[in-house]
Parts: C-alpha cells; structure tokens; sequence
C-alpha cells in the first residue's frame, strides 16, 4: 500500500467537490497540496459520442440506480465532474422559502443570495433568448398560457451554446458551463491534483483508503499507478453526493455516533408524460429545456418542466408496448414532452443503507402524497398538451395510458388519471436529483453536520454535496449544491491557520 | 449488402433463452409496415452486449426472469411462452405488468427496458423513426463492437 500525504482531500468531482476544489486553488497556489478523489474516469469533452447506449459510461449503473423496491431508477455521474456532465444547466436559485421549510440556524437566504449571484456570474448563466426555443418550448408555453397556468423561464449556465440537444449525454463541445468545463480545469491550473478512478473504499481519522483503477479505454490517464493507497490529509472533504458520502459514512461505522446519517433522502421523483403533435416539431433538435411552471409547486407539490429525451429513454417513458408503443415511437419527430418533478417529503424511512457486501442500497417508496401529486401533474400536462394542439397524450397513470381528448368522453383528465391507476413497478418513475442522507442540523441527534458542513465533533471532516439538504430544494439542485460548497469552502479558508497548525 | 467478416458471439441470450427473448421482444416491439419487431439477433446482440456491462446480480435476474416467462407459458396457452400463440402471450406479459405480487411487475419492466434499449439504440431503427442521430457522428468509441451492433456491420451468431 501506498501512502501519500495531503494537505486537503476532496472525494467527488460534482458540483460539490469540483466548487471547492476551485475555491481551495488559491491555497493550492500558495503551496498547499490539495487533491480530487474521482471515483470515475476523466473523460474530456470528445469521448461524448451522442449515442445513448455508449455514453452510459458517464453514469453510476449506467444511469439506472435502482431502489431496493425496483420502482425508481436513479442517475447520477460517475466521471470526473459527476452529475454536472449530464445536466442541462438548469439554474434554479434555491427558493426563500425552502430555506425557511429547512430552518438550519445559521443558514439564511440573505447568506445564499450574494452566493447565487456570485456564482452565477462565474459560471455564465444566462437568459435564454427567444432564439432558443424549439417547439416543443414553444408549444409547452402556448399551452399553458392558454389554460391560465403561467410560465417562467428557466436560466441556464451555457456558454456559446451550439443547440446541438445532447447535453443529457455531455455536453461534445465542453459549452455547459458544469465542473469538468469551469471548476476543475481552473482547480488543476492552480496546483490542486485530479485523481481519477480513484474509489475510496474506507474512512477514518484524516485518512482514506482508495483503490486506484486502470483509466478505462478512452478515458484521460491520471497521475498515479493502480494499486491500494492511503491518502492522508489535515481535512477531508466529502462530494460524492447523497450515495457515495452517505454510503462511505455508513462503512465507516459513523451510524453509531450519527443516527440519522443515510436517512432523509428526498429525490424528486420524475417522470417525462408526452403528447402526440398533429405535425413534425423535431424536440431533439434546439436546447431541451427552456420553460417551467411552478403554479403547483405548493399544492399538490411539483413543478413542470420542458424536456426531451433520445429514442430509447423516450421508449422506457412512455411507458406503454406492444401498437401502442410503435404508434407513439413512429411518431418520435411528432412528440411533446413535459417532465414531472414531484417536491417528495423528507421522510426517516427513506434511506441509503448498505448491503451484506457494503454496497449502497437507495431505500425508497413512493408515498401516497407524491403519487397524486404524479396523478395531478400527468392530468394538468393532458391539459396542456391538449391545449397546444396534440390530438393524443400518453399519461402512464390513465386508466388508458395513450388517449385522446374523445377517450376522455366529457370527463376532466383529474378523473381519468387516479391513484387507483398509478401501480408502482409499473410507472416509469426516475430521479437525477438525489438529496440528503448527510442533513445539516444543530446536533448529532438530529443531523450529521453543522450549518458549515462540518461533520459534528470532527474538525477535520466536512461535506460539501447535495446529501447536506434537510429537506427537498424542491429545484432542480445543482447550484443550491454549489452555494453550500461555498459555504465549506469559505469556512476551510477562515479557519486554515487553525487545522495546518 | 457487405459481406461481414467479423463475428459477434452471444454469451447470454441462447438457447431457449434467446427463442423466449425473440417472443417477448416481439411483442414488446411488433412489427409494423414501418420498421421489424424487436425479436431479431440485431436487438438480442445490443442487449447481450449491454447484459455484460451490467451488475451480475441484475444480469442473473433478467436472465432468470425469461425463464420465469417461459415457463409461465404453460398457464396462458398450454405451452412454453414461446410456443404460445401471440394472443396468449399479449395476455400473459399483461398479466405480469399489472400483477399484484412486485416481483411480475419488476420482472416485466426490466425486460421491457432492455429491449427498448437494444431496439431503439439500432441505426437502422434511427431511420425508421426518422431519428438523425448525433450531430457529431464521426466521434469514435473506445468499444467499436456496440457502435458495429448498432450499425449492423458485425454478423451475430449464438
């Protein structure tokens, strides 16, 4: 075994770890030595192929984590900018009052908002122009102002965006402004090492246990050689989201000083419902997302987005076989899509435990609540598609998933699409935006880190990734992650005299 | 058509296993006068490359999960699923996606997914469906061998 020696070492390379490691590149330039732990390859932006089944690559499970119940995949990066290779740049702000529903003392909005602005200058998120917005946006728009819901824009952090649709599969041209773009190259600039394929296997006291991998084929060598190290460090800090951190703590055998650590997870659960447009709109084609309504994001609890997926995640979406799934995929160039968030509650049952070969296992059951706030969203998005011209919809909780306005016979869609309908292990019901796991709280009873991120009673462990969220950002989660890496960042640098010394 | 000179060799889906693949597939996936079925050795391949790719754990469970199908034939239609007539079948996968116990429902879904995958990943298809493809399609692939299944440039054999 090798043993290396660092002054920080950051595990993960995702919006938490990738924000930090690029805060910490000054003291990286002042002669610190600094690391990034990436359980995945370092793939640069030409290995992104834009074909599906190959850039699985990018993804823990090849984006199909699944629930211990088998009715939820996850999707989450495992590459050297972790999920920020596969998100489309949705830039939501953490709302006012979500951080209020989260009441962590000493974490206020006034605290996040310069935050905000900060980083979204630093990563170019932008208004998108009308020069954007392809039909499916256009029609998604039209659609819900013509039955009085209202839309917003979403921001994006996109530079020089060339439209090309890929960005669910890394971005070809490097222009989404996530980690692997921004952080990480500014990071390695200023000193601070990017270790790939580097799985960290055990935590204790300032120091880690990894196994280092062969780079896979096509892939960015890393520096150091295969084999079993241990890097020790002044300060770990933990990024590998709300799996990987919690899942590390658990092996650790932290449950015993932190009983809610793994619980709480929240994951907006998501679902892509479709309508059939009478002509060829081609969503692939132009930037996917562009608008959203929150109009329901109180009750029942989500929010609507524009999306749009290639042909085999189209397939799984829709949820139907046999005509029916060729009726609808003939007519791919013809598809809407609209995708379902759900704000699910913060639940203790809802958990990462690990299996007898401590492996993370993601335990989670839809509730009753997130299932008719499924059911309300898929009947609202019947409205809107209706509305913008779709003579038929596909809601996989219909009592007939692809229906037309005449199939309704005079009834409301909320009638045709119940609780009653929605079977789990049925529904294609996904998620990208894992949360908690590791929440930020007053004390260990209650939590497992302070407002700063720092794990309660050990000054030398912190955690900067979305597993710090108490509850749901109820957003898409990306730079709220970033904003409270900041935040660990902020405080390593105040208070470095202390643990160098 | 080229004649194909390298060989791509199953090594999961065989035997009866293929033969149930192919049915299922087929009914997951008819065939229309748009495009074929999905019970072709062009989607088994896409599937079987992917199956190794895939935890062993969830690779054994879908490949015990065609032996579920198959045997649970004999209740729809008298015979194995793939002998059953289509209607028999139609029956017996609806059956399964709606069940009460879980594990019918999981089943089916898991099966569902790795054909749509192995279908709708086909270039051929890409056309059927006048899907254009990536915008970039020069960009190679550090395993030629799926971009070849996807392209139907490799012969398959069991």
């Amino acid at each position: 075994m090798t043993h290396l020696h660092y002054d920080v070492i950051i595990i993960g390379s995702g919006a938490g770890g990738g924000t930090v490691a690029s805060r910490l590149a000054a003291l990286a330039a002042d002669g610190l030595k600094i690391a990034v732990l990436e359980a995945g390859p370092h793939f640069s932006k030409e290995y992104f192929t834009q074909r599906e089944i190959e850039m699985f690559d990018l993804f823990e499970s090849g984006g199909a984590f699944p629930s211990s119940d088998g009715a939820i995949t996850a999707s989450f990066g495992k590459a050297m900018g972790g999920s920020t290779i596969m998100y489309s740049g949705v830039t939501f702000r953490l709302p006012d009052s979500v951080c209020e529903q989260w009441s962590v003392e000493g974490l206020s909005s006034s605290d996040l908002k310069s935050r905000f602005e900060k980083l979204e200058k630093e990563l170019h998120v932008i208004e998108p122009g009308k020069e954007m917005e392809n039909d499916n946006n256009r029609l998604f728009k039209e659609g819900c102002e013509k039955i009085g819901i209202s839309v917003k824009k979403i921001l994006l952090n996109i530079k020089n965006c060339e439209q090309m649709g890929f960005c669910n599969l890394g971005c070809a041209h490097g222009n989404k402004q996530g980690t692997l773009s921004v952080q990480l190259p500014a990071a390695s600039s200023a000193g601070v090492e990017l270790i790939p394929n580097c799985k960290v296997t055990d935590l204790f006291e300032k120091r880690v246990r990894a196994t280092i991998c062969k780079a896979p084929p096509g892939s960015l060598p890393g520096a150091l050689n295969e084999g079993i190290y241990e890097f020790h460090a002044k300060i770990i800090v933990l990024a590998g989201g709300t799996v990987g951190s919690s899942a590390l703590l658990l092996k650790s055998d932290f449950k015993k000083d932190f009983p809610v650590l793994g619980s709480y997870i929240t994951l907006h659960p998501a679902m892509t419902v479709y309508g059939i447009y009478p002509k060829k709109i081609k969503n692939y084609k132009g930037f996917p997302k562009i608008y959203y309504s929150s109009d329901y994001s109180n009750t029942p609890g989500y929010y609507l987005e524009t999306a749009f997926y290639y042909p085999f995640i189209t397939a799984k979406n829709l949820s139907l076989w046999g005509k029916d799934l060729k009726y609808a995929m003939n007519r791919y160039n013809n598809l809407m899509a609209i995708i379902i968030l759900v704000h699910d509650d913060a639940l203790a049952d809802n958990k990462i435990t690990l299996n007898r070969k401590n492996e993370p296992v993601l335990d989670y059951t839809l509730s009753d609540k997130s299932i008719s706030a499924f059911c309300d969203a898929q009947a609202k998005a019947s409205k809107i598609f209706f509305a913008a011209g779709c003579n038929e919809v596909v809601m996989p909780a219909a009592e007939k998933p692809l229906f037309s306005k005449g199939d309704l016979n005079g009834r409301e869609p909320e009638s045709f699409i119940t609780p009653k309908t929605f079977i789990p292990n049925k529904m294609p019901v996904a998620t990208a935006h894992l949360q908690g796991g590791c929440r930020m709280g007053r004390d260990r009873n209650d939590s497992v880190t302070d407002c700063w991120g720092k794990v309660h009673g050990k000054d030398w462990l912190y955690i900067a990734d979305g597993s710090l969220f108490p509850q749901s950002s109820h957003v898409n989660p990306y730079l709220t992650i970033m904003t409270l890496a900041d935040r660990v960042s902020e405080r390593l640098i105040a208070t470095k005299d202390q643990w160098m010394a | 058509m080229p004649k194909l000179s390298k060989i791509y060799r199953l090594k999961y889906l065989k035997k009866n296993r293929l033969l149930t693949f192919f049915s299922v597939a087929d009914r997951v996936i008819p065939a229309d006068t748009n495009s074929p079925g999905g019970g072709s050795m062009e989607t088994a391949a896409v599937v079987d490359w992917y199956m190794k790719r895939v935890p062993e754990n969830i690779r054994k469970k879908i490949l015990l999960f065609l032996d579920v199908i198959q045997f649970t034939g004999l209740f729809f239609g008298g015979n194995f699923f793939s002998s059953n007539n289509i209607q028999a079948q139609e029956r017996q996968l609806k059956w399964m996606e709606n069940n009460k116990i879980r594990l019918f429902r999981m089943g089916f879904f898991g099966i569902k997914t790795f054909i749509e995958m192995g279908y709708y990943t086909r270039e051929d298809i890409w056309s059927a469906i006048s899907y254009d493809g990536p915008v970039l399609p020069g960009r190679t692939y550090s395993d030629s061998t799926i971009r070849e299944l996807c392209q139907n440039t490799l012969k398959i054999s069991e």
